[in-house]
């Protein structure tokens, strides 16, 4: 049975319109909360954060990349299977914001990296 | 010496499966090599093992971009001309045609390196604070190719909605990483559902050897390194961003030269990242990223990395082939509607599978914005908006 193309450009443009409407709700939805590296500590579990600093020391544990970030005091983060972007980005001395998850790993606060942006 | 080539080896057969495979990509190959490294303790074969995965893998991925449709991340621009060619019974030709353009593309660019040097480090500064202003240039372009009022509002619809889905889906982390699902929805699923309704037959495909012009596969090839070249320079452009950019610039281009070009840019990207790393000290690929972590380049080893090079593309071409005529013989033997459903269904299998729900949303809002450019009559490509809009926004500093 063939479809004409009217009826399913209705209807593929109706999917993209809710299909977008839906992406730009959750995207919003899980918009992070601002703070310095300072600020987050354990209330912050579970949340997703954004902060920013300068890059301290990176190092690369199978394939995850562990680094910390901050000025004077700072906190570990780390982005699992990074892609080039982000290798590219997070290299010591840079100065970076980051979007992540707080989250607790042999009893330290880290950001699990979801988004990387350069300052500099 | 035995030890590196057995590398070598593996590394071309894992780029042909990590090629075959839509969804699977070499940095995932990579980073396990770096792993198994660090308890190992292998770095220059492991180096080599992951140059000639790379390079492999930019020849097989056009496979399964074309003859079923189901792209990845840095081939899916081949879809639309390679589908053309599909379905006048020339898929292999197509195949054979971004093969010959990543070989001669190959060639060109180790015998340019001393320039490709002196070019990175003089252009980079030039090229960054122009990047807002070509893809603005671009955007007026891809609206005024189209023919008439009704056609431009509909290209702006599509350019429309495709650049708010990727500036929402892939700066949100929520949707991990949103290249895949939204590269499946505009340019693989879109046009499956849209050949599937239009009871589209796949005819006979021919197998025998064609005539390539030289004149065309030798400018092809030497645009295709031009444009690779930026794009291993520059982040956030990808080959497929180059290849667009670049047609719109010189102008008219055969379906062919095109299909030459995006097949060198592939390769070229994937070539030049290397020599980037030894250069400027910069891992702009995942799979340079590995090797910076693996040893640090000297000149020797670069001597090795060409003659890897050489060896991958040598046995890219043929694997490409090899694997093209397989793929082709099999499904030209099963009714074309079947195999859109299967491929469909596939392409759904690994969205959901690679990128869970979130993914699978774009993908559905993707292959509806697709269906929506290929039903209005407007080229598919303002779909490209999806990268085009975010890179503009990461330029402008938004």
């Amino acid at each position: 049975m063939r479809i004409d193309d009217f009826a399913v450009r209705r209807v593929s443009l109706a999917v993209s319109v809710i299909g977008l409407i839906a992406v730009i709700a959750l995207a919003e939805f899980s918009a992070p909360v601002d703070a310095a590296p300072w600020e987050i500590d354990d209330s912050m579990l579970g949340n997703t954060v954004k902060t920013s600093g300068i890059v301290k020391w990176t190092r690369m544990v199978k394939g995850v990349l562990i680094f910390e970030i901050g000025e004077g005091s700072g906190i570990s983060a780390v982005v699992l299977s990074p892609d080039e972007r982000e290798l590219a980005l997070i290299v010591k001395g840079g100065r970076i914001e980051i979007e992540g998850r707080v989250e607790k790993y042999e009893g330290n606060i880290e950001i699990v990296v979801n988004k990387v942006r350069a300052l500099d | 010496m035995i030890e590196v080539l057995g590398f070598i080896l593996f590394g071309c057969f894992a780029g042909a499966f990590t090629g075959l495979v839509p969804g699977i990509h070499t940095n995932t190959i990579a980073l396990i090599a770096v792993s198994f490294a660090a308890s190992a303790g292998f770095g220059v074969p492991l180096v080599m093992m992951i140059v000639s995965m790379s390079v492999v893998h930019s020849f097989v991925s056009f496979v399964p971009s074309i003859a079923l449709g189901a792209p990845d991340e840095d081939s899916f621009i081949s879809v639309l001309p390679g589908h053309r060619f599909l379905l006048k019974g020339l898929g292999l030709h197509a195949i054979k045609l971004t093969a010959i353009g990543g070989l001669f593309a190959c060639i060109i660019s180790i015998a340019m390196l001393p320039l490709f040097a002196m070019f990175v480090l003089k252009t980079v500064h030039v090229i960054y604070p122009a990047m807002p202003a070509i893809i603005i240039i671009v955007f007026a372009l891809m609206l005024h190719d189209e023919k008439g009022t009704t056609q431009r509002k509909w290209a702006l619809y599509v350019i429309l909605l495709s650049g708010s889905l990727g500036l929402a889906g892939l700066r949100a982390g929520i949707f991990g990483n949103a290249i895949f699902p939204l590269v499946t929805g505009f340019f693989g699923a879109s046009t499956l559902i849209y050949s599937m309704n239009k009871n589209t037959g796949m005819p006979a495909q021919e197998f025998m050897a064609k005539k390539y012009r030289r004149h065309t596969v030798l400018t092809g090839s030497a645009l295709g390194v031009i444009a690779g070249a930026l794009v291993s320079l520059l982040p956030s452009l990808g080959p497929n961003q180059a290849a667009f950019i670049l047609r719109k610039i010189i102008g008219k281009m055969g379906t062919s030269q095109y299909l030459i070009v995006i097949g060198g840019i592939s390769t070229v990207n994937a070539i030049f990242a290397f020599f980037v790393l030894y250069l400027a000290g910069k891992a702009r690929t995942g799979t340079a990223a590995a090797v910076a972590e693996l040893v640090e380049l000297s000149a020797g080893d670069l001597m090795l990395i060409v003659a890897t090079v050489l060896l991958a593309a040598g046995f890219g071409v043929v694997a490409t082939e090899i694997l093209g005529k397989f793929t082709l013989t099999h499904i030209s033997k099963l009714p074309y509607k079947i195999i859109n459903i299967l491929v469909l269904g596939m392409l759904a299998l690994l969205v959901a599978g690679l990128s869970g729900a979130m993914g699978f949303l774009l993908f559905l809002t993707s292959t509806g914005i697709g269906l929506t450019a290929l039903t209005s009559g407007v080229k598919r490509t303002n779909c490209m908006a999806f990268l085009m809009v975010p890179t503009l926004a990461f330029y402008i500093g938004i």
